[in-house]
């Protein structure tokens, strides 16, 4: 792995997600699997763990200015981790080019709705 | 009683959805609080935040139990990644956001699409190749 790309992969996608407000596994996975050259199932689990991070330097100001509904946010969570249970293994059922398929289609949407609605 | 049933389906899909895409899942759980709950948006941002952490926990677990998380990668993309992600928020307050959204827009739509045309070509020219093998 070349510490560079990652370092400019980070740089990019970081910026890219804090700028727009867009998500920051949405950026990441098409950067790990083009700019480091990682196949579709790497990129996904990869891209979680930055998410991970990512997630917890943003949550903080949210906090601090009580925009958290934590009762709301407990429901979800527990949804959530059932889910998240259930994709990870879907992920790993699904073969690397129905995997990547199903990113595309993600991108797709992604992209027309922040044309559409900004 | 009905709002909590609504809160956990909603955690329920967007945790499939982020499990599977690699993504944190708030693209659903925002819109799905603001549109089906009448959540506020930048309530429904900070909750999307503070749920994504623990989903993403749970789906990495597995995820590592299986062999596909790239460690050293993820040692080096994160630092930059959380420090340019806090520069470009920083920015954000100054220029224009829907603009630059509609540009973004442009760009996810054409790496989504080129991405999707190439692999449907791939993955229909590895069906040929298959039946190719079966029938020679």
């Amino acid at each position: 792995m070349s510490r560079m790309r990652a370092a400019v992969t980070g740089l990019v996608g970081g910026f890219a997600s804090g700028l727009t407000g867009i998500g920051g596994g949405t950026v990441m996975v098409p950067l790990l699997t083009g700019l480091m050259r990682m196949p579709q199932h790497r990129a996904h689990a990869t891209s979680l763990v930055i998410v991970i991070f990512a997630a917890l330097s943003a949550v903080s100001q949210y906090i601090l200015r009580d925009e958290v509904d934590w009762a709301l946010a407990a429901a979800l969570t527990f949804g959530g981790v059932v889910g998240a249970q259930i994709g990870a293994h879907a992920m790993r059922a699904l073969p690397e080019l129905q995997l990547r398929l199903a990113f595309a289609v993600f991108l797709v949407v992604v992209g027309l709705r922040l044309l559409v609605f900004g | 009683m009905g709002e909590v049933v609504a809160a956990l389906l909603i955690g329920l899909a967007g945790g499939s959805f982020a499990g599977l895409l690699g993504v944190g899942g708030g693209t659903l759980y925002v819109p799905a609080m603001v549109l089906l709950l009448g959540t506020d948006q930048h309530v429904a941002q900070g909750v999307s935040l503070v749920v994504i952490i623990p989903t993403a926990i749970s789906a990495t677990q597995r995820n590592l139990k299986g062999g596909y998380v790239d460690r050293d990668a993820a040692l080096w993309v994160t630092p930059f990644a959380v420090l340019a992600a806090l520069g470009g928020a920083f920015l954000a307050g100054f220029i224009p956001g829907e603009q630059l959204s509609r540009i973004f827009g442009v760009m996810v739509l054409y790496v989504g699409a080129r991405t999707l045309i190439t692999t449907w070509r791939r993955m229909r020219r590895d069906a040929a190749a298959a039946r190719a093998e079966v029938s020679g």
